[in-house]
């Protein structure tokens, strides 16, 4: 559905058809479409979000559940979901295949829960690259199953982190990468740079023809891996100021120039325009501002959901509604994240799990009922 | 093409992780349950820090030589039964000792990863307490031939934490 809208727009931008003809067309296609691709995803990842904030739950408890039930349980879930990935992929022909991959996502979810629970349940000598990397040796097949990208994008740059991270912890790395810390920011620029790649190779295969899309998944793509990849991490709140994040603050210093001075050029509308340098200028303040910061407090946090509020605004004005949908998502995400770091407790952070699983299906259903009129909002506005 | 996966590579590709999964588990159960039993008691790490959301942060009170350990070696072992504590350096003190515990070094000090327990939150703060009055111990499952080492139960006073009355009653109480 979103091809087609967004060649109706342009028709609309060309004068070839007229705005009641695209309100028409919208309507039209919002009524035959089952509700395109992200907004399943949002759902499952919903879904699965409220199944590991039960899991946490579920793990707050751990000593209190009868011993048979710990890890016999969640195996008994992850058959379950088997059996309904089966039921609505193989028997007969399959009728959604979206909802198939949301299956095999929610599959992955559950069996990271389930590596978790066995470190819980058998303490030994392990680090967080060995569960990793246990949960990614598991879970591979079934990414063979997926018939979209989806599955592959949540695991790929997961199992390139794990490969990186015994690469380094082996030794192999170092006579390249002297400095452990900075190659850490070039296997997230990495990771990176292949969930970009996975994404337009199945998300936009026309994306040649389509400049800004390319524009705004590098806008969104640049902006919330580094804020997102650094702050959840907090990594550099044990030995603040680092003197060996001057590396990093290079590359967002020049990612922020750039992002200023090129963008905007390509940017749809004065307004779009700028946002995109709003944006872009929020950024290099942000990266100017973190040798001053320390990078758990109150002020980044909300230096950095305005970098990502302003993208949303910015990708909503050029009309890319997914991308802008997705921002949001990391918002919350990034909200989340500084939520668990700050109340620590499991049973806390299930409560907030699965009350962003519902913030999400919220989301989608808000969407789903008010979508076309957020988008005539931003289309008037920008 | 995946449309024309034969039946059964789809049936090992759904199936293998649940598989795997599963082994992983016997497997860890036989490790724990086969492995040479060994008791130690356990302090507090950091006062302040000691409870970290669900889990119990602590120290194990390896039976250490009298020399520090060697920074050097990354990768070492101590040997905690049948000869007198010390860190392997090499084949020889090895012939020695019946029973290694893998770990390395740093700073000194010997570690091995065993620095955590997972509790209940409603227990947490009496567990908490209970260690850093020095009234817990913890039994180890190592195995003999890699030195690997897993953690079985955690005591409190010599009994196991969640089968001691007295420690759960305590516990119970306001």
């Amino acid at each position: 559905m979103g091809s087609c809208l967004h060649a109706a727009r342009r028709w609309r931008d060309a004068g070839l058809i007229t705005a009641e003809q695209l309100d028409a067309i919208t309507c039209h296609e919002q009524a035959v479409s089952t509700g395109g691709r992200l907004p399943v995803a949002f759902a499952v990842l919903g879904f699965a979000t409220m199944a590991l904030g039960v899991l946490a739950l579920v793990a707050a408890n751990w000593q209190q559940l009868p011993p048979g039930g710990k890890l016999g349980g969640l195996l008994t879930l992850l058959m379950l979901t088997c059996a309904g990935w089966w039921r609505v992929t193989w028997r007969g022909e399959p009728k959604a295949p979206q909802l198939g991959d949301g299956l095999l996502i929610l599959l992955m979810g559950l069996g990271l829960g389930y590596v978790a629970l066995l470190s819980q349940a058998f303490p030994r000598q392990e680090s967080l690259l060995d569960v990793g990397t246990l949960w990614v040796v598991c879970v591979a097949p079934w990414t063979f199953l997926a018939r979209g990208w989806l599955p592959a994008l949540v695991w790929t740059p997961l199992a390139w982190f794990a490969v990186w991270g015994h690469l380094e912890a082996g030794g192999w790395l170092h006579p390249f990468l002297p400095d452990g810390e900075v190659s850490t920011e070039l296997v997230t620029a990495h990771g990176g740079i292949l969930v970009a790649a996975a994404g337009l190779l199945r998300i936009v295969p026309a994306f040649s023809v389509h400049g800004r899309i390319l524009l705004a998944l590098a806008g969104f793509l640049g902006v919330c891996l580094l804020l997102l990849g650094d702050q959840l991490q907090g990594r550099y709140a044990s030995d603040w100021p680092a003197p060996n994040m001057f590396p990093l603050l290079w590359f967002w210093a020049v990612a922020g120039i750039l992002g200023l001075l090129v963008l905007p050029q390509w940017a749809s509308t004065p307004r779009a325009r700028g946002l995109a340098r709003l944006t872009w200028g929020m950024f290099l303040l942000h990266g100017v501002l973190r040798p001053v910061l320390h990078p758990e407090g109150f002020s980044v946090l909300l230096l950095s959901v305005a970098v990502l509020l302003s993208l949303a605004l910015w990708l909503g004005v050029e009309r890319r509604y997914a991308l802008f949908r997705a921002t949001l998502l990391l918002t919350m995400l990034l909200l989340l994240g500084h939520y668990a770091a700050a109340v620590a407790g499991l049973m806390s952070t299930g409560w907030g799990l699965i009350l962003l699983g519902g913030a999400l299906l919220g989301m989608v259903w808000l969407w789903h009922i008010h979508g076309r009129r957020v988008e005539r909002f931003l289309e008037a506005w920008g | 093409m995946k449309a024309r996966m034969a039946p059964l590579t789809r049936w090992i590709l759904l199936l293998l992780p649940l598989v795997l999964l599963a082994a992983q588990t016997l497997w860890l159960y036989a490790r724990v349950a086969g492995g040479v039993a060994i008791t130690l008691p356990v302090t507090g790490v950091d006062p302040r820090d000691l409870l970290s959301g669900h889990y119990l942060s602590f120290s194990i009170q390896w039976p250490l030589p009298t020399s520090p350990c060697p920074d050097h070696l990354e990768e070492t072992a101590l040997c905690v039964a049948g000869g007198p504590p010390r860190y392997r350096e090499d084949d020889t003190a090895a012939a020695a000792c019946t029973l290694w515990v893998r770990g390395s070094c740093r700073g000194g000090q010997f570690h091995n990863g065993l620095e955590r327990y997972y509790v209940p939150e409603a227990q947490a703060a009496k567990l908490e307490r209970a260690i850093m009055d020095h009234r817990a111990a913890v039994v180890l499952s190592v195995q003999q031939d890699s030195g690997e080492a897993l953690i079985r139960e955690l005591l409190i006073d010599g009994m196991i934490w969640h089968q001691n009355p007295e420690f759960l009653s305590a516990a119970q109480a306001p």
